[in-house]
C-alpha cells in the first residue's frame, strides 16, 4: 500500500535530522502558500527543484505524484480566464484569469514537491518519532502509526474478500446490486476491524501496554542539521524579498 | 474531494487550521488509551473502504464515507481524518500541509454533525430503519462536505464562482452512490454487530469484558 519509493535513498536531505526538516518544510510551505507575485513564485519553484534533486527523488515516480494535482490545475486554467470579471478596458479579465491559474499552479507544485524532497523521504516510524519529539500529542503519534499498520494488514483482508466476491462472479455495475454489495462489504471491513482491534488490544495489554508506544529518541541535532536550518532561512529570505520586487 | 495547496487565502486556512485544532484537541481528550486502537484500526479500515470505486453511471466515483465514519467514531472523527489526511499527504502527495486544517474540517464537521443526528438513532433499529437512516447520512455528508469545499473555494474571490459550481455539480453522482453504501454497511452492521452503537463514544461493555479489561483492571 504505502511504497518506499523515496525512503530508501541516500542524500544530503535523508541524512538531515527529521525534526528539522519538518519544521523546514511546513514554514517553507506557509511562505510559498502566501507568496503573491510571480517573481517569488519562480524563486520557490526553483529552490524546490533544486531540493528535489537534492534528495535524489526518483523521477517518474515524482511526476507520477505531481499529475492528479496538475490535472486539476489545467481545469483551473481552463475555468478562471472563463469567469475573472474585465475591472477596466485596458486590463483583459481572462488575462488575469490565466495568470492567477499559473500562480496557483507554481505554488501548489512548489508545495507538494518541497515536501515529497523534505517529509515523503521519511520512513513513518522516524516521522513518528520526530513529531513526539516536536511535542505533538502522544495519542495522535500512536494514532498515526497504528493506522499506517493496520492499513496494509486491512486492505489484505479487503483483497481477500474482493477475490471471495469475483470467485461468485460478482462484477461492479451501475446497479443497485452493485451498491448493497459495496455497502455489505463495507460494513464487513468495519465489523472485522473492530473485531481485529479487540484481539490486538488484549495482545497489547499481555505484553504490557500502557497507552503509549515506546519510542526510540532521535539523536542530537549536528553541525549539518545547522547548517541545513541555516540554508533554509537564506531560501525563505530569498522568497519573501523577491516577493518585495 | 479536497482543497489543492496555493489557491485559498490565509485566513480561510488559519481559520480551517484552528478548527482542527480544536476538534482534534477534543477527540483526543474524549478518546482513552485503550480507544486509541480501535479508533486506528477502524479508521485504517474506513482509509481502505475509501479507495473502492464505484460505477455511477458513465463515470466511477470512489466513496468519501466521512457520514458512516462520523456517525461510528464521534469527535474521534478528527483526530482520525487528520492522521488519515496527514498519510495521504505523505504517500501520495494529495492536498497538503498548509491545507491539511481546512480539509480536516470539510470532511470531519459534516460526520459530527451525523453522529448527534443519526448515531443515537440507531441503537436498537431495524434493518430497514438503518437502511434509510444509512442513506440520510451519507447523502447529507457528501452535500454538507461539498458545500464546505465550495465555501472554502469561494474566499479565494469571485473567479472561483464557475469552478465552485463545477464542484457542486459533481457531487451529486458521489452522493448518490454513497447514500446506498452507507445505508447497506449500516444495515449490515445493524444485523451483525448491533453493539456497535451501543456506546458511540466510549468502549462497549462487552469490548472491555472481552478483553477483561473492566472495574477490576
Amino acid at each position: 500500500m504505502f511504497s518506499d519509493a523515496f525512503t530508501q535513498i541516500d542524500s544530503p536531505i535523508h541524512r538531515c535530522d527529521a525534526r528539522v526538516r519538518i519544521v523546514v518544510a511546513v514554514v517553507w510551505s506557509i511562505t510559498i502558500a502566501l507568496s503573491q507575485n510571480l517573481g517569488a513564485q519562480l524563486a520557490g519553484a526553483i529552490i524546490a527543484v533544486h531540493v528535489a534533486f537534492l534528495a535524489r527523488l526518483p523521477f517518474w515516480a515524482t511526476l507520477l505524484r505531481l499529475l492528479p494535482l496538475n490535472f486539476f490545475i489545467a481545469v483551473l486554467c481552463v475555468m478562471l480566464p472563463l469567469s475573472t470579471p474585465s475591472t477596466n478596458l485596458q486590463e483583459l479579465g481572462p488575462m488575469r484569469g490565466l495568470i492567477e491559474a499559473i500562480g496557483i499552479g507554481i505554488r501548489a507544485n512548489t508545495i507538494v514537491l518541497s515536501v515529497t524532497a523534505l517529509v515523503a523521504t521519511l520512513d513513518v516510524v522516524t516521522f513518528g518519532r520526530a513529531l513526539y519529539a516536536l511535542r505533538v500529542p502522544p495519542k495522535l503519534v500512536t494514532l498515526l502509526l497504528f493506522t499506517v499498520r493496520y492499513v496494509a494488514v486491512i486492505r489484505a483482508e479487503y483483497m481477500a474478500l474482493r477475490r471471495a466476491m469475483r470467485v461468485r462472479c460478482f462484477r461492479p455495475r451501475s446497479t443497485m446490486h452493485t451498491l448493497r454489495t459495496l455497502g455489505n462489504l463495507v460494513g464487513m471491513l468495519l465489523v472485522r476491524g473492530l473485531e481485529r482491534s479487540t484481539r490486538v488490544l488484549m495482545a497489547m495489554k499481555c505484553r504490557g501496554y500502557t497507552g503509549r508506544f515506546p519510542l526510540r529518541e532521535l539523536t542530537p541535532l549536528r553541525i549539518v542539521d545547522a547548517n541545513f536550518c541555516a540554508a533554509a532561512v537564506v531560501c525563505i529570505a530569498v522568497v519573501i524579498w523577491a516577493g518585495t520586487l | 474531494m479536497h482543497l489543492a495547496e496555493g489557491i485559498v487565502p490565509i485566513y480561510t486556512l488559519a481559520a480551517g487550521g484552528a478548527l482542527a485544532a480544536g476538534g482534534t484537541v477534543i477527540g483526543l481528550r474524549k478518546m482513552d488509551d485503550d480507544r486509541v486502537i480501535q479508533v486506528a484500526v477502524l479508521s485504517s479500515a474506513l482509509f481502505v473502504a475509501s479507495l473502492i470505486h464505484v460505477p455511477a453511471g458513465p463515470v466511477p466515483v470512489h466513496l468519501v464515507l466521512n457520514g458512516l465514519a462520523g456517525v461510528i467514531l464521534g469527535w474521534a472523527i478528527f483526530p482520525a481524518y487528520l492522521t488519515a489526511l496527514l498519510l495521504q499527504v505523505l504517500f501520495f502527495g494529495y492536498g497538503g500541509i498548509t491545507t491539511l486544517g481546512v480539509n480536516t474540517v470539510i470532511m470531519t464537521a459534516p460526520g459530527l454533525l451525523c453522529h448527534y443526528f443519526f448515531a443515537g438513532a440507531l441503537r436498537n433499529a431495524t434493518r430497514e430503519r438503518a437502511f434509510v437512516i444509512g442513506m440520510a447520512v451519507g447523502a447529507i455528508a457528501i452535500a454538507f462536505s461539498c458545500s464546505l469545499l465550495c465555501a472554502a473555494l469561494l474566499t479565494a474571490g469571485r473567479a472561483f464562482t464557475s469552478v465552485a459550481a463545477l464542484v457542486f455539480t459533481a457531487q451529486f453522482p458521489i452522493a448518490i452512490a454513497e447514500a446506498f453504501v452507507t445505508g447497506s454497511a449500516l444495515a449490515f452492521l445493524v444485523r451483525v454487530r448491533p453493539e456497535t452503537f451501543a456506546h458511540a463514544e466510549k468502549l462497549s461493555p462487552e469490548f472491555g469484558a472481552k478483553a477483561g479489561l473492566d472495574a477490576s483492571a
